[in-house]
């Protein structure tokens, strides 16, 4: 294989001489890794700064938004209306699921990472690789159009139940734009994990067999296995719904034999996975760094992978708790339940690996590994907040309150986001050939992990009040009326918190330029990537590919010269 | 610390200088955001765990759910946090101390894998869901007999909850959605005569003690008919009926919200729940005969 690829590297890849070829039109991967990032955390900011809307409207209802309210908001003198709510929550949800954290934790980490970490000299099929990115900005660009048509917005939350995202709730255009903005990005996700897959299976250098991948790209190769198996799913529910909507068919409709509930268990056979598609390549990428930052093996490294694997089949088999108040069987809610258990059994072990890979190890608290332990705190608490809302009876009770907001933020967005954060600050190095600043990244994270507990903690404890998500305003209610100061609390805590972001926009910007030089292993790990130089030259590994002799976390070996032994290194 | 390991380069000292900048940006930023914030005059504050008062038998098992599920998983969170605190405390880089080679795989660690799980499975998962079906069995399954029960119909649209009792004869009139008017929300067919002495209402008025059952349906789309007092609520479909039982044991006045997005006027899609004496709902319920 070794071969092949070598030849491939010689005769397969010249470098691109034009501007375009080589930062537009990219075929190589670490650039396109680059592209998804910045076009995550260009989303990542537009949802971000509709969060910020959607908290001002809550701490002060129907008050026009200060400064930039009457540029937004022209026709209302700077306020939003509640069909103005909607809308940002909606494309809040959408923007932040499927355009920032996607991009982030697969397509940046899978670009980046799997080729230099099985040390092949790029993807398998590198203009898929830039498809699937173009896809995804297509995608985007019809969602972000789509606020400027007439109508607005789709309004129909993420989850676009219809009839709400048929005809009879949203006769404007929006949902139309939002259906194939999404479609898009779903081909964009299919591309992607087909190469990844075809990629670690195929291109793996010499002696690199499964059992000595490193922990992020077993993450990565469920998460796409997942995006193949589900993705399909939704974009099938989408098209059907499409079709509903423009040519009057009726396969979400309430008569003839359809019904709505149709459309939930499509979109929720895909929206659970959906979860562990974004969460694997964290799991995957801070059970390494945690190894690499304790100075330790991975604990239990096949026990983690087991777990994975058996996250990856549980999740199919669990979408009905979405819906134990949507008008299903009773039963098939109690057998939805016990399966959704299952799912504590693997995240346990996880968390059992993560604490038995920092036991007696000898930790270095770098701003990567800070925001690795702040995933493990952030998603003990999602994760075991799960289970309320998994125990069917009591769901009757938490569903569709703050209660789910705050579990669900903590598990797919928090956890994720602190894990991309981790990547970002870990490989920025490799990336760049500079070092961001360690200062500007532990006030970054020291801000982030502290707002950020406080404002899912909270929403939290509103829920056990019963408080709905997804109302314009909280003070029609007199049971929810009394509580405006804490939901007021929660939205200066969403300021503290974006401002913190900003201490990371102009760390990475200003290291660019002035950060300290990277050279080859900064961190001292043993992977592959870090064989390299920083930033890795095109096609990778220079004239002869890497051979593998030892597992990827071979950390404190006794006798060694160094507490680290990279994986080339022979004997 | 990583501090020692970065190389003393210009960039650090300019660093500095421009993370102050920006640290005081931020700081001005907040004392904007301060200014910009004027809150409305104070509701009536309630407390952080000053829950919903609870009116019956059933949101009290339902309740108790809860709290079985906070012991169990705030232990394993205790767990958790006491375990990655010690360790990041006591595990943290000493000169001297290399860390301990282990990959972890030996029988020992295999073992305590394997005991950690069916402890997890047993311990937290089989609990959990041992309580919600014992609840299920008293509260979702146990669905009082037709003839004790009251029967109200819910029919719900954007945005309001329309209420109909079956009135002296006991017999809900023929509806039809041909028929839906402004002043025929149910749509009522006017020659059916089992339709003539139905009751209509916008709040739902309920005898105190007695089991009720709510038959809903939707005209549009999904709506969620929710009672926090009563910790209950079920999804309300277009093209389906789905049913919901409770006995509210406390008079008094609560509020019905909506619980699923149905649209612009969601916020508002509020109903009030009236839980009155026998006599008080008898004497409503003549006042109301048409």
């Amino acid at each position: 294989m070794s071969d092949a690829a070598q030849a491939h590297g010689h005769h397969g890849h010249h470098e691109p001489a034009s501007f375009v070829g080589k930062y537009i039109f990219a075929l190589d991967h670490k650039i396109i890794a680059v592209q998804f990032m910045l076009g995550g955390l260009f989303f990542l900011l537009v949802g971000g700064s509709m969060a910020l809307l959607l908290r001002w409207q809550l701490a002060n209802p129907f008050v026009p938004v200060p400064v930039i309210g009457t540029f937004l908001f022209p026709e209302t003198g700077g306020y939003l209306r509640p069909d103005d709510y909607n809308i940002m929550f909606t494309m809040h949800g959408t923007i932040m699921v499927f355009f920032a954290i996607t991009p982030l934790v697969i397509g940046m980490f899978g670009n980046f990472a799997i080729p230099l970490q099985i040390g092949a000299r790029d993807m398998a099929m590198p203009k898929v690789n830039m498809l699937s990115f173009w896809f995804y900005i297509l995608g985007g660009i019809i969602l972000l159009v789509s606020l400027f048509l007439p109508g607005g917005a789709s309004h129909s939350g993420w989850t676009a139940y219809p009839p709400l995202s048929g005809l009879v709730g949203s006769p404007d255009l929006g949902q139309t734009f939002w259906i194939l903005g999404l479609t898009l990005n779903g081909v964009s996700s299919l591309m992607g994990a087909f190469n990844y897959i075809s990629t670690v299976v195929m291109m793996r250098t010499k002696g690199l067999t499964a059992w000595r991948l490193p922990l992020t790209v077993w993450g990565l190769v469920f998460t796409s296995i997942l995006n193949l198996l589900f993705v399909p799913v939704v974009a099938a529910a989408l098209i059907l719904l499409l079709v509903d909507r423009t040519f009057g068919s009726q396969f979400f409709g309430a008569n003839g034999g359809s019904t709505p509930l149709l459309f939930q268990h499509l979109f929720w056979f895909f929206g659970h996975p959906e979860v562990y598609i974004l969460i694997l390549p964290v799991w995957g990428l801070i059970s390494d760094l945690i190894a690499v930052f304790s100075r330790k093996p991975a604990f239990g490294y096949k026990a983690t992978v087991c777990s994975m694997l058996a996250i990856t089949a549980i999740s199919g088999i669990v979408w009905g708790h979405h819906m134990y108040t949507a008008g299903i069987s009773p039963t098939m809610g109690k057998v939805f339940m016990s399966l959704t258990m299952l799912v504590s059994i693997p995240s346990a072990i996880f968390f059992l690996n993560w604490l038995g890979t920092l036991w007696r190890g000898s930790i270095r608290y770098t701003t990567p590994m800070l925001f690795c332990l702040g995933v493990v705190l952030v998603f003990s608490l999602g994760g075991l907040t799960g289970i309320f809302n998994a125990a069917e009876m009591l769901d009757v009770f938490l569903h569709d309150t703050y209660f789910v907001v705050g579990h669900f933020h903590l598990t797919m967005a928090a956890s994720v986001l602190l894990g991309a954060f981790a990547g970002i600050y870990f490989w920025y190095p490799k990336m760049f050939g500079r070092r961001m600043n360690e200062t500007l990244g532990k006030i970054h994270f020291a801000i982030s992990i502290t707002t950020i507990l406080y404002i899912f903690i909270m929403m939290m404890i509103l829920g056990a009040h019963g408080m709905m998500r997804r109302l314009a305003d909280n003070s029609n209610y007199a049971f929810l009326k009394g509580l405006q100061p804490q939901v007021a609390n929660i939205s200066w805590a969403v300021l503290v918190l974006a401002c913190a972001q900003l201490i990371f926009v102009f760390n990475f910007l200003f290291s660019l330029k002035a950060g300290p030089k990277a050279g080859e292993n900064p961190w001292e790990a043993a992977t592959l990537e870090w064989t390299t130089p920083s930033p890795p030259p095109h096609g990778n590994f220079g004239p002869v590919l890497p051979e593998v002799y030892r597992g990827a976390h071979e950390y404190s070996v006794p006798g060694a010269a160094n507490d680290w032994v990279p994986q080339s290194q022979s004997g | 610390m990583i501090r020692s390991r970065l190389e003393p380069g210009a960039g650090t000292r300019t660093f500095r200088r421009y993370a102050a900048a920006a640290l005081g940006l931020l700081a001005l930023l907040a004392v904007a955001g301060g200014t910009a914030y004027a809150g409305d005059e104070p509701a009536k504050a309630i407390g952080l765990f000053e829950f919903p008062e609870i009116i019956s038998e059933e949101a009290k098992k339902i309740d108790s759910i809860f709290w079985l599920v906070l012991y169990l998983t705030g232990a394993a969170f205790v767990a958790v946090a006491v375990g990655l605190t010690w360790c990041c405390l006591v595990y943290r880089k000493r000169e001297g101390v290399p860390a301990f080679y282990t990959h972890g795989s030996s029988k020992a660690a295999l073992g305590v894998t394997l005991t950690l799980a069916v402890l997890v499975f047993l311990g937290v998962d089989m609990n959990v869901v041992r309580a919600s079906n014992a609840v299920a069995k008293e509260v979702q399954a146990n669905f009082p007999t037709e003839d004790e029960a009251i029967h109200i119909k819910v029919l719900a649209q954007q945005f309001v909850w329309n209420l109909r009792w079956a009135g002296k004869n006991g017999i809900f009139g023929r509806t039809d959605p041909k028929f839906y008017r402004e002043d025929n929300q149910f749509g009522l067919d006017e020659e059916d005569q089992n339709g003539w002495d139905d009751v209509v209402a916008g709040s739902l008025v309920v005898p105190v003690d007695t089991p009720v059952i709510l038959e809903m349906e939707s005209k549009d789309v999904i709506h969620s008919f929710f009672l926090p007092n009563l910790r209950i609520k079920q999804d309300v479909v277009p093209g389906m009926t789905t049913r919901l039982w409770f006995k509210a044991t406390k008079t008094g006045e609560y509020e019905i919200a909506c619980a699923e997005l149905c649209g612009l006027g969601h916020y508002q899609m509020r109903g009030l729940l009236r839980v009155v004496t026998q006599e008080e709902y008898d004497q409503w319920m003549a006042s109301r005969a048409p």
